[in-house]
C-alpha cells in the first residue's frame, strides 16, 4: 500500500512542478519596463495627492497619511525596479520592444543612483513620521524634500519627460 | 491625526536678491554657462550643447580680463546679447540665445553684466566649437541673421494688462522659453508658426513639451495655479517631476522668482495661440509615423 502511495505520489509532484507557475519567473525585458513605469506611475499618483493635499486644494486631510505610507513603501522598491537589462543599451540587447526614459547613468554609476534613491526613501519616511505626528508645522518642508528628491533623481537617471 | 491645509513652497532664496541677480536668475543664464557634468565651476563656461550641427560649448562669463568678460565695457555686453555681436566684431552663434535676449531692456543687460562682475573671476579658458568645417565661417551669420534674426527691444503692447505684458517680457525676452521649446528649421531658426510647440529634437537631443495652451498636446489642459506650480517647484499636475534640463532652470532660475512674476508668466503663456502638437515619446514600433512631423529631423 505504501509503495503503491510513493509509485502514484511522484509523478504528481513531478506534474505539479512543471505545470504549475513558477514561483520566481524569468523577467521579461518588455514586461519588467511596463511594470516598473506603471509603479513610478503610481509614485507619482500618491506623491501628487500629498501635494493638493499639502496645499490645502482637497479637504480630504483624514487620507494623507495613507498616501504618505503608499509613497514611502513604493519608494522603497525604486533600486529594485532597474536590473541592468531594463536599461538602455542593454535593453536593446535583452530584446526591449517598448522605449524607456530610464537613462544609462542608472548602470553606469549605480552608487550614485542608489543615493538618490535613497534620498527619496528617506524623504518618504520623514513625511510619514511628520504625517504621523500630526506636524503641521514641518509639513510642507517635508513634502518639499520629497520632490526635490524625485526631481534630482529625475534630472540625472530619467530621459527628459515629454 | 488632524492635519489642517498648509502653505505652498516658498521662493529659494533666502535673502533678497539685487535686482541684478534676480534678472539673472530670471534669464537662466547659469544653467548654461556653467560645466555641471564636469563639476565645472561656475559661470566659467566649457557646457556642452550637443545639436545636430555640432557640439557648442559655452564661453567663461566670469569676470576674469583674459578668459572671462572681465574686459568689456557696458556698450560691449549690450551688444552682444542685443545683435549677437562679439567684442571683436564676429557674430555669435544662435546656440547663444540672443535671438531672445535682443528684446531685453538695456538697464536689465546691465544689470546682469553688474552682477556678473561681482562674481569672482575664473581663470578657465573657453573650448572651442567643434561643429563641421563649412560651418566654422562666421560671416556666413551675417546672412542667417538677415533671414532670421529680429533684433530689438521688446514692447509692450498696449490695451493689455501690465501682467500680461510683465509674463510677455518674462518669457520671450528673459526665460528666452522659446529657445527650447520650439521646432527648428534645417538651418537651425525656430520656426515661427510652432513657437513653443515643443520639439522631439531640443537641446541634448531631449524631447521638449508643448507648452501653448493646446488642451491634447499642450499645457490647455492645466489650471492656471499649477503652471505657475510647475514653475515654481517643477511638479507637474498629476504628482510626476520634471527632469533633464528643465529642473536645472527651476532650481537655478524660476523658483528664485517671485509668485506674482510666475503668475504674469503663466498668464502670457495661457494667452498664446494654441497648437496642436504632440510630442509624446514614441513606442518603437511607432516611431517612424511619429518623427515624420517634426521638420527639425
Amino acid at each position: 500500500m505504501n509503495r503503491l502511495c510513493v509509485r502514484l505520489l511522484i509523478p504528481a509532484i513531478v506534474l505539479t512542478a512543471f505545470s504549475a507557475p513558477p514561483l520566481i519567473a524569468e523577467m521579461n525585458v518588455d514586461g519588467m519596463i511596463k511594470y516598473r513605469q506603471n509603479v513610478m506611475k503610481s509614485l507619482a499618483g500618491h506623491v501628487g495627492a500629498v501635494d493638493r493635499l499639502v496645499r490645502g486644494q482637497v479637504p480630504l486631510v483624514d487620507q494623507l497619511e495613507m498616501h504618505a505610507m503608499a509613497a514611502r513603501d513604493i519608494a522603497r522598491t525604486i533600486t529594485t525596479l532597474f536590473p541592468a537589462d531594463s536599461i538602455p543599451p542593454e535593453a536593446e540587447f535583452a530584446g526591449a520592444t517598448v522605449a524607456t526614459e530610464a537613462l544609462p547613468s542608472i548602470a553606469e554609476k549605480p552608487e550614485e543612483f542608489e543615493k538618490a534613491a535613497q534620498e527619496t526613501i528617506d524623504a518618504t519616511e520623514e513625511l510619514v513620521k511628520v504625517v504621523q505626528a500630526g506636524n503641521k508645522q514641518e509639513l510642507p518642508l517635508a513634502f518639499k524634500r520629497v520632490g526635490e528628491s524625485c526631481k534630482g533623481c529625475h534630472k540625472d537617471f530619467r530621459e527628459k519627460k515629454e | 491625526m488632524c492635519l489642517a491645509a498648509v502653505v505652498v513652497w516658498a521662493p529659494a532664496a533666502a535673502q533678497t536678491p539685487t535686482r541684478g541677480e534676480y534678472i539673472f536668475h530670471a534669464s537662466g543664464c547659469a544653467a548654461c554657462h556653467t560645466d555641471v557634468d564636469n563639476d565645472g565651476p561656475p559661470l566659467a563656461g566649457g557646457r556642452a550643447l550637443k545639436t545636430p550641427f555640432g557640439t557648442f560649448y559655452s564661453p567663461n562669463i566670469t569676470p576674469d580680463p583674459v578668459h572671462g568678460i572681465g574686459g568689456w565695457s557696458d556698450d560691449e555686453f549690450v551688444r552682444a546679447l542685443r545683435e549677437g555681436v562679439a567684442p571683436d566684431g564676429s557674430h555669435y552663434y544662435p546656440s547663444f540665445p540672443y535671438t531672445s535676449y535682443t528684446r531685453m531692456r538695456r538697464e536689465d543687460m546691465l544689470a546682469i553684466k553688474e552682477y556678473l562682475f561681482s562674481r569672482d573671476p575664473v581663470a578657465h579658458p573657453n573650448r572651442s566649437h567643434d561643429l563641421p568645417w563649412y560651418l566654422s565661417f562666421r560671416q556666413l551669420l551675417w546672412f542667417w541673421k538677415l533671414m532670421y534674426f529680429d533684433e530689438g527691444e521688446f514692447e509692450e503692447v498696449a490695451g493689455r494688462p501690465a501682467a500680461w505684458n510683465r509674463g510677455a517680457y518674462l518669457v520671450l525676452a528673459l526665460g528666452h522659453c522659446a529657445e527650447c521649446h520650439s521646432p527648428r528649421n534645417h538651418l537651425g531658426a525656430i520656426d515661427a508658426g510652432m513657437r513653443f510647440a515643443g520639439t522631439r529634437s531640443g537641446p541634448g537631443g531631449e524631447a521638449v513639451p508643448n507648452i501653448t495652451p493646446d488642451v491634447q498636446t499642450g499645457i490647455g489642459g492645466w489650471p492656471r495655479g499649477d503652471v505657475v506650480y510647475f514653475l515654481q517647484t517643477g511638479a507637474t499636475p498629476d504628482g510626476d517631476y520634471t527632469g533633464g534640463e528643465m529642473a536645472e532652470v527651476i532650481d537655478e532660475g524660476l523658483s528664485r522668482l517671485d509668485r506674482s512674476d510666475l503668475e504674469a508668466m503663466a498668464e502670457y503663456l495661457r494667452s498664446i495661440p494654441p497648437v496642436t502638437h504632440l510630442i509624446e515619446r514614441p513606442e518603437k514600433s511607432s516611431g517612424d509615423e511619429a518623427r515624420e512631423k517634426d521638420p527639425w529631423e
